[in-house]
């Protein structure tokens, strides 16, 4: 499909559209591509039995708007291309569990973000063991001795080329087989007020990290020299040790706390932001640390001490919130003032720096030695070590956090506040006030779009992310276990209109399963799949399927 | 039957009532499609941490287990800890609980003591315009939804005309010492202000008409012919013999509204990011939040009941004509 590449003239074209003329376009586009006039139909004496029918999982309309319409436009032509698919419509936790939880699904689209490395989602999701335990990741029961391979290889080598040819093959053996589908790549965006803020840097993970912290420019209309955003929900909790899996609270802890490693734009390890600022690999079994030193927010010393006694806890901590992590430390050693030698129990290559360093943030010794962080989990005045510290917080309203003078790092901001605002119209009245400066969790909206159009105060700051809105595919249930069924399904997928239409053209058709946020590690030879309902109809009729005008069936005996 | 008797026996049934409230709730929500576990497990955990974490949250034991705890829990008012933020629920409950509270009382004070009033004029005015216009008004109030009214009141007073603020409870800058101190600021009254008269607005519409129907059946009576013979003034009549006497379904309705208040005002507290029990009620359901959902559940039913207990106790106070044969 043609498509423009400027990004402002595709949203200039936008604006000029009507909702009206729009949601026409939408429903012709869905609709357009292998009109029944394309269609080669072949002979009903061909035909054996229908396909079976199917379900696509939708989440409810004001869960995700834009996602429940994409997954209907899909399903549309999915339903032209003659597979019978049912949309059924599932309240979010519902849907998650039944997918996640008990691998009881047909097919399903959300959004994923494997972080600064993808090894952690390469080997949950594809693992073949994973696939016979429903709950450990493998929900597309998705089985190969030979991906088994590329995922040890990719988890234990040392050598970065070995690893990108791994990486490479993986998204070659995903896009021809077609366990997911990934449908639209998800941008990093940060609107921000253009008077108030400057100096964003673009990162794979976003703009909610110390990355940006410490350089983010303060303007002359921000007299509190603030990062002032919002969430939606109530924080609930600051253990420097809770911090997995919620937005919300990984933006705070990220300025709050202090991390092992960070990651700089590159994803090669930032020496200044770590609190490790060496990181050695004498073999594929041992890390060696040397770490800064400094203060803690209550005034104790804060050093390589206090590294050694976090990777401790994490291996005598059972259950473990980090349990990813501890899976794989095995000894946790402190070899001098300086420096920390963590021991792992099976050899890690390149992807060490994401499953041992990156996650942990440094637990204050003084303050959690004898405590257990899950049985005493709820810290509402935290200690800190990182370039913040907690001044006021009111859990169901608002909290406040102050630059601490002592950290080692320079940086502009004063502060950071957040406020409770459910309500998106308020958050957009707030910001167009400027008393937000920030949008802390922006998604691709008409409340975005316009203000992008309307408002000469509002920048957005855009990087490629991580993560894509994809398509889950359960191999198991027929006829989806069939390769050719699932080629065609990608091939109906209008992944531009999509991203025009649905997306205000924020987020980008996506065709591998490692983005090229990633660098060398994406592919960008992947199968592409033609967006087209007369090549998934040919896919099929190719692999021996029979179309006739009620649809696709197996071949006659 | 003496008030004593009555009252022992409107206890025991408070408890059966409860009793009842609460096996239900415990059903219902083991028997809502999603597992409460795919919000506090990863998949990439290990199965042995896995099968810790779900122990911890004590969802390994076995269903008769975990209902006799929740009782149990229930009855000593340990209601347990939330899965999603490790706080135990009452903590939840003492943080939000309190700014319900004040926004519901505020808002039903302010509808039934215009309520009550605009009902009785109404009924006084029968057939007059002042009539019309208050049933008008009250049918109004009743079926324009409060979160409209909510968003069209900040659009006009919060975005355009500045004079209310845009959300919470109080200004980015005023840090209250304690809940009574901010209660108790002009800067709490001036956040309060717009949630509390739309709510109101919304809540009036019951007590008005409520009030009116009961004034005109009232009206109705001989003593109300006696009272005028008698040379009372209208006003005199109006408030001290007809109002009084139609205000005792009212006073039964606001009873059992304030039961209910401490369910908060979902919709409203949205709108108005106003940190309320009800938004946390409802998003507990969602995350499948057991223990923050059914302690929330028990505390509106335990409300709602005992309310209804104080209403029925009222009727005798307020008319002595009422027994309890």
């Amino acid at each position: 499909m043609p498509r423009d590449t400027s990004p402002v003239d595709r949203r200039a074209f936008l604006k000029k559209a009507t909702a009206a003329g729009g949601a026409a376009a939408l429903a012709a586009n869905a609709g357009c591509i292998g009109d029944d006039e394309d269609t080669d139909l072949d002979d009903e004496d061909d035909a054996g039995d229908p396909l079976p029918s199917f379900e696509y999982f939708n989440n409810p309309e004001d869960y995700n708007p834009a996602r429940h319409d994409l997954i209907n436009i899909i399903a549309q032509n999915i339903q032209e291309v003659g597979l019978d698919v049912e949309v059924e419509v599932l309240e979010w936790a519902t849907l998650l569990s039944a997918v996640v939880d008990e691998y009881d699904f047909g097919m399903s689209t959300w959004s994923q973000f494997p972080g600064v490395d993808p090894a952690l989602n390469i080997t949950s999701r594809y693992t073949s063991d994973h696939a016979d335990e429903p709950g450990t990741g493998n929900y597309h029961g998705y089985q190969d001795e030979r991906m088994d391979e590329l995922i040890d290889i990719q988890n234990e080598t040392l050598d970065f080329d070995e690893r990108v040819d791994a990486i490479h093959e993986i998204q070659d053996m995903v896009a021809e087989e077609i366990p997911m589908h990934p449908i639209l790549m998800e941008m990093e965006l940060m609107p921000h007020r253009n008077d108030q803020l400057d100096g964003w840097v673009d990162h794979i993970e976003g703009y909610h990290r110390l990355t940006n912290y410490v350089n983010i420019e303060v303007l002359d209309d921000n007299p509190d020299n603030q990062l002032r955003g919002y969430w939606t929900e109530a924080l609930e909790n600051m253990n420097v040790w809770d911090h997995a899996g919620l937005s919300k609270h990984q933006h705070l802890q990220s300025a709050l706390q202090e991390r092992v490693m960070w990651m700089d734009p590159d994803l090669e390890h930032d020496e200044e932001l770590s609190f490790a600022h060496t990181i050695e690999r004498p073999d594929d079994e041992t890390i060696v640390l040397e770490c800064h030193d400094g203060t803690w927010s209550d005034g104790e010393e804060k050093n390589a001490e206090d590294v050694a006694f976090t990777y401790q806890v994490l291996i005598d901590q059972t259950p473990s919130q980090n349990s990813t992590t501890a899976s794989f430390v095995e000894s946790s050693e402190l070899i001098d003032d300086d420096t920390v030698e963590i021991g792992l129990n099976e050899p890690l290559g390149l992807s060490a720096e994401a499953l041992i360093l990156y996650p942990m943030y440094v637990a204050p010794q003084h303050v959690w030695e004898g405590v257990d962080p899950v049985e005493d989990e709820l810290v509402e005045d935290p200690v800190t070590g990182g370039m913040m510290t907690v001044d006021y917080w009111d859990v169901g309203q608002e909290i406040q956090l102050v630059a601490r003078d002592d950290f080692r790092l320079d940086f502009e901001i004063e502060g950071i506040f957040w406020q409770i605002i459910p309500e998106t119209a308020t958050i957009w009245e707030n910001f167009e006030r400027g008393d937000i400066n920030y949008i802390t969790f922006a998604q691709p909206s008409r409340e975005l779009y316009e203000a992008d159009q309307e408002m000469d105060e509002m920048s957005i700051a855009e990087v490629e992310g991580s993560g894509w809105t994809h398509m889950n595919i359960n191999m198991r249930e027929p006829p989806l276990d069939e390769q050719a069924v699932r080629q065609a399904i990608a091939h109906s997928i209008p992944k531009d209109t999509l991203s025009e239409e649905v997306y205000y053209d924020y987020y980008p058709a996506a065709h591998s399963y490692i983005n090229p946020s990633y660098g060398d590690l994406h592919n960008p030879d992947v199968k592409q799949y033609d967006q087209s309902l007369e090549s998934a109809q040919e896919t099929l009729q190719d692999a021996g399927f029979v179309i006739t005008d009620d649809g696709a069936h197996y071949p006659a005996e | 039957m003496s008030k004593i008797n009555f009252a022992v026996r409107r206890t025991f049934q408070l408890v059966l009532t409860l009793w009842a409230i609460a096996t239900l709730l415990f059903a219902m929500f083991r028997l809502m499609p999603g597992d409460p576990t795919t919000y506090i497990i990863a998949e990439t955990m290990e199965p042995e941490v896995q099968e810790a974490l779900i122990a911890r949250y004590g969802l390994d034991q076995p269903m008769h287990i975990q209902y006799w705890e929740f009782l149990v829990g229930i009855v000593t008012l340990d209601l347990g800890i939330s899965f999603h933020s490790s706080r135990e629920v009452r903590g939840i409950i003492a943080i939000y609980l309190p700014n319900t509270i004040v926004l519901m009382i505020t808002a039903l004070v302010v509808a039934y003591v215009f309520g009550v009033i605009l009902g009785t004029i109404a009924a006084w005015n029968r057939g007059e315009g002042s009539e019309k216009s208050a049933v008008f008004l009250a049918l109004l109030q009743q079926s324009t939804p409060s979160f409209w009214t909510g968003l069209i009141v900040l659009w006009i007073f919060g975005a355009y005309l500045d004079v209310i603020p845009m959300s919470g409870m109080t200004s980015r800058d005023f840090r209250p010492e304690s809940f009574f101190h901010m209660i108790t600021s002009l800067d709490f009254l001036w956040h309060l202000m717009a949630p509390a008269l739309v709510l109101a607005f919304y809540m009036m519409g019951y007590p008005l008409l409520l009030m009116r129907n009961n004034m005109l059946e009232v009206l109705s009576e001989d003593f109300i012919d006696v009272c005028r013979a008698k040379g009372l003034k209208e006003r005199t009549v109006m408030y001290k013999h007809a109002a009084r006497n139609a205000l005792l379904p009212v006073v039964t309705a606001g009873a059992i509204a304030i039961g209910y208040s401490v369910g908060g005002a979902i919709l409203i507290e949205t709108v108005f990011s106003w940190p309320g029990i009800g938004r946390e009620m409802v998003r507990a359901v969602l995350r499948r939040d057991y223990p923050v959902a059914q302690g929330t559940f028990v505390m509106l039913a335990a409300a709602v009941v005992i309310m209804n207990f104080v209403a029925d106790l009222l009727y005798s106070w307020l008319d002595p004509r009422v027994t309890y044969d």
